[in-house]
């Protein structure tokens, strides 16, 4: 006991504390129960007899202030344990009840954790599963309600306790005669009896069925960390005592989600999100009601009304099924919270979008087309061989990810394949061939193939986590990559195929990506129109680097919109240009006579000033102490985040007029 | 072109439920018969409950691995079913019975137990069919209820097993008793939170009138079953009073001081 609290001398209540109860064991001290199952006062002797406990408790302190025995009384918080039905205040009681022995089956269980037959991942949550069964007690397997499994116990008359299957099995097992009456025990189970069961009940146990020859131990089981000691723990011990085998070679144990603040949901906070209404939408007012209604503390309503009216001011748009299952995957790091925020689900609702619209441009292309579904010869560019490498590497990486439970990481790179690979880079670079009317028909037919081939492969690699929109089109799509079938639910999860894997092709690709990306940039900071054709200059150019430009001078000359492109000879001088680095290689575009010098001046200056006195308004805010002590955390944070970012625009512009003033002194 | 067929933007709600539907016709969840076994047990829902968004972020994972698994060629079961979720669901029906003015006692044992099982077939299937919105491959053709006779005859088997080896017995213990409901409850119905209260220190007198000791106490009223009164056995201030008795003064007996 701590003498540092109240008055450092405590009274034991062994049946009514569970400190006591311990207590009250190690010293054998008289186990006094002085309430009923209501929890009202039963000690017929006393004046309290039949007062509710709380009723009891004023009479009893107003009786110890009669006679002085009340030294003070002080405020004090404490924890009040209540009913999750109920919400009752629960009572440490004595009564009756039915229990397992759990040493006995705890033991195995742990073994198998500990000597890897069972594992954990993330790996450390099964320090929390030592934790607990090193400290398990018996549990408490009886409830005083109607609905469940009824305890199959029968008593005599005298009390004798009988245990078998029914009433007639009692008889024949304890050779009772039809003269004995017995009478069946009236508690049920706790619910999770059976929920220990689950991993082998299911499978037609105790019948031995081809199932659970077949399933049994099943393969991993998913689920949240509560419940590690409640159910996880249970079906080990179970599976081991009667299967004689664990239930699942592995459990994968996930975070719990969050609201966007990081908020556990919870009806009380109205801070709920249905899942239903992510897939289908929801109006404002009809989500306020949802939120506000059935409350237990209806005064609430107020604030969880103003909040939802400020956090969704439009309702919940419809985002869809698969969009909400991406945004999960994406979410499922290792870590214990998983923080849900709408920007999130929209912008993969934007990729379905995305993932759709390339669908749609590629069925355009193909379908009617000869996609060399039937054999005929093809022809491949760089682009070709560069998208079927980086779909082998990317289809190895997301069965990597998925075999070790990182759905977030899958996510991430079929994400950035099919964003920024596949419809970013090769379906500008297929329009290259397909809307040159001087194309081959091998170059054609190969530019098809590569496109439908990669696309379908692309949804199979999708599918487990965007099932919808993958099948629609899928559907459509696999009839011109060839492939027959009626859904994309059995076709083969993509296999990534080494062989496939052209180096060369991959590093060339990045080079001209990264020509045409440099010029990109340089438009974008030198606010040059995309629709106007440059002339570009390269400088220390190797010999490899000529070779890459002769290959691709197409691919340049489109998505970069070149005009020429001259290679600068050894010590050759270049004109005032805006330049872009690719290896040692410099990519000029000379800036002479493209932009309007006057313009481009102006709107410097202009912005120079604006972000100017921005950053200082933003600055002097933070420099006040008021604001600082006293706006939330937040909103300091986001102040901070605004001052870099506007110390960045101010560094780039003033390096853009720095430029524009080498181009022509006098600007 | 063809372009009559390939609607000009993503529709969800144009392919989604109808998709799911020909999957279900085409009993395409079940197990192929072929390849390693793979199989998962969805943590059964309650039959009371309705989808959150734990549960659904679940959904995802299980059925990613599922759908993977199954295109990988392996004989996959996403084993269904549901919890029947005992204190949860008896409440749910006699809520209906108090709206009608009935309790479970008027109704009696077998027929209150009847009409939840009522209730289960009208009312108990709301989260699959939301299981069905999520997209989740489960085999619904072996779906399991915890209080079905198959799941039953196991609970049965278990517990006269257990019982048999000496594994099971019955005990007078101290449990989480919910003054309400009239059960036991687990640790996990239990909520805990910080609440404002009071902290009584109330003067015990001793037993040989010498003096008093002060207890302090949050429960004044579990005093009526004080066995005994503590102090820590190094406190200067009560050395002199171990082993002496005090006694609350209306109760029948004095308690030790140890």
């Amino acid at each position: 006991m701590d003498p540092e609290f109240g008055s450092g001398c405590v009274k034991i209540t062994p049946a009514h504390d569970f400190n006591d109860y311990e207590i009250g064991l190690r010293h054998d001290l008289a186990m006094i129960n002085v309430l009923t199952v209501d929890a009202s006062i039963e000690l017929p002797d006393t004046p309290y007899h039949g007062l509710d406990r709380y009723a009891a408790r004023e009479r009893i302190v107003a009786d110890l202030e009669a006679r002085d025995l009340v030294e003070k009384i002080d405020d004090h918080k404490l924890m009040v344990p209540r009913g999750d039905r109920s919400h009752a205040v629960v009572e440490p009681y004595l009564t009756d009840q039915w229990y397992v022995k759990i040493a006995p089956l705890a033991e195995p269980a742990i073994k198998a954790v500990a000597d890897g037959r069972i594992r954990f991942v993330p790996e450390n949550w099964s320090k929390t599963y030592f934790e607990w069964m090193n400290n398990i007690q018996d549990w408490c397997i009886s409830r005083q309600i109607w609905w469940g499994h009824r305890i199959p116990a029968w008593y005599d008359e005298a009390g004798n306790v009988y245990v078998a299957d029914d009433e007639a099995a009692v008889r024949a097992k304890y050779k009772l005669g039809e003269d004995i009456t017995l009478r069946q025990d009236d508690d049920v189970l706790d619910t999770w009896f059976s929920s220990a069961l689950w991993p082998f009940s299911t499978l037609g146990w105790p019948q031995a069925t081809p199932e659970l020859k077949t399933f049994y131990p099943t393969s991993v089981l998913v689920t949240g960390f509560d419940i590690i000691f409640f159910w996880v723990a249970r079906m080990i011990m179970m599976g081991l005592k009667f299967m004689d085998d664990v239930p699942f070679d592995e459990v994968y144990i996930h975070g719990l989600v969050r609201d966007a603040h990081g908020n556990k949901m919870s009806k009380s906070k109205g801070n709920i999100l249905d899942p239903l209404d992510l897939i289908d939408g929801i109006e404002l007012e009809p989500l306020i009601k949802k939120r506000t209604t059935g409350l237990m503390q209806p005064q609430m309503a107020p604030a969880i009304e103003k909040a939802t009216r400020k956090e969704f001011p439009d309702g919940i748009p419809a985002y869809g099924t698969d969009a909400l299952r991406f945004t999960f995957a994406s979410l499922a790091t290792q870590g214990r919270d998983i923080r849900f925020d709408l920007g999130r689900i929209e912008g993969y609702r934007n990729f379905c979008n995305k993932l759709w619209n390339a669908s749609r441009y590629v069925y355009m292309n193909a379908a009617d087309e000869d996609c060399g579904a039937e054999g005929g010869e093809i022809d491949r560019t760089l682009a070709e061989r560069w998208i079927d490498s980086r779909l082998q590497q990317v289809t190895a990486e997301i069965s990597e990810s998925i075999d070790a439970y990182r759905f977030d990481l899958a996510a991430q790179t079929v994400y950035q394949f099919v964003w920024d690979e596949y419809c970013s880079w090769y379906i500008e670079l297929s329009k290259v061939v397909l809307y040159d009317e001087t194309s081959s028909a091998e170059l054609l037919r190969g530019t098809r193939q590569t496109l439908v081939r990669a696309l379908e492969t692309v949804l199979r690699l999708l599918h487990p986590i965007m099932p919808f929109i993958t099948e629609e089109l899928w559907r459509k799509v696999a009839p011109l990559a060839g492939v027959a079938g009626d859904s994309i639910i059995q076709q083969p999860y993509p296999l990534a195929d080494d062989s496939l894997i052209d180096a060369d092709a991959i590093a060339e690709m990045e080079w001209v990506m990264a020509v045409i990306a440099g010029v990109r940039n340089i438009r974008g900071e030198m606010n040059i129109a995309p629709s106007k054709p440059l002339p570009v200059l390269l400088q220390d150019a190797a010999d490899r680097d000529i070779a890459y430009l002769e290959h691709n001078l197409a691919y340049l000359t489109q998505l970069a919109r070149l005009a020429d492109v001259t290679v600068l000879e050894t010590g050759a001088a270049a004109p005032e240009s805006a330049t872009a680095l690719v290896g040692n290689m410099k990519v000029l575009v000379p800036l002479g006579g493209l932009i309007d010098v006057a313009a481009e001046r102006e709107r410097l200056d202009r912005e120079l000033d604006k972000t100017g006195k921005e950053l200082e308004r933003s600055q002097k805010k933070l420099a006040n102490a008021n604001f600082v002590d006293r706006a939330p955390a937040e909103v300091v944070e986001k102040e901070h985040a605004r001052v870099a970012e506007l110390e960045t625009a101010l560094t780039n512009l003033t390096a853009q007029r720095q430029r524009l003033k080498q181009l022509q002194p006098d600007a | 072109m063809s372009t009559e067929d390939f609607a000009k933007t993503f529709d969800p709600h144009a392919v989604e439920e109808h998709i799911y539907a020909a999957w279900e016709a085409a009993d395409a969840f079940g197990p192929s018969g072929q390849g390693a076994s793979y199989c998962i047990m969805i943590p059964p829902p309650n039959v009371t409950g309705s989808l959150h968004m734990g549960h659904a972020f679940q959904d995802t994972i299980m059925d990613g691995l599922i759908r993977y698994h199954r295109m990988r060629g392996d004989n996959t079961l996403w084993q269904a079913g549901s919890d029947h979720a005992g204190i949860a669901t008896q409440m749910v029906v006699e809520r209906q019975l108090a709206a009608e003015g009935k309790s479970r006692h008027d109704l009696g044992r077998e027929a209150f137990v009847e009409r939840i099982w009522d209730w289960k077939q009208h009312s108990g299937g709301t989260i699959t069919q939301q299981l069905r919105r999520m997209g989740a491959s489960l085999d619904w053709s072996r779906e399991r209820f915890t209080m079905d006779a198959g799941l039953s005859d196991a609970v049965r088997e278990v517990f006269v097993r257990l019982y048999d080896e000496g594994l099971i017995y019955r005990g007078k213990r101290l449990v989480n008793w919910d003054p309400v409901l009239h059960t036991a409850v687990s640790d996990l119905e239990v909520v805990s939170a910080e609440e404002d209260g009071h902290l009584w220190h109330i003067r015990y007198p001793l037993a040989d009138g010498s003096g008093h000791l002060t207890v302090a106490t949050t429960r004044p009223e579990t005093m009526l079953g004080d066995a005994a009164v503590a102090v820590h056995p190094d406190d200067a201030r009560y050395q002199h009073l171990i082993g002496k008795e005090p006694t609350t003064t209306w109760t029948r007996n004095s308690v030790p001081a140890a």
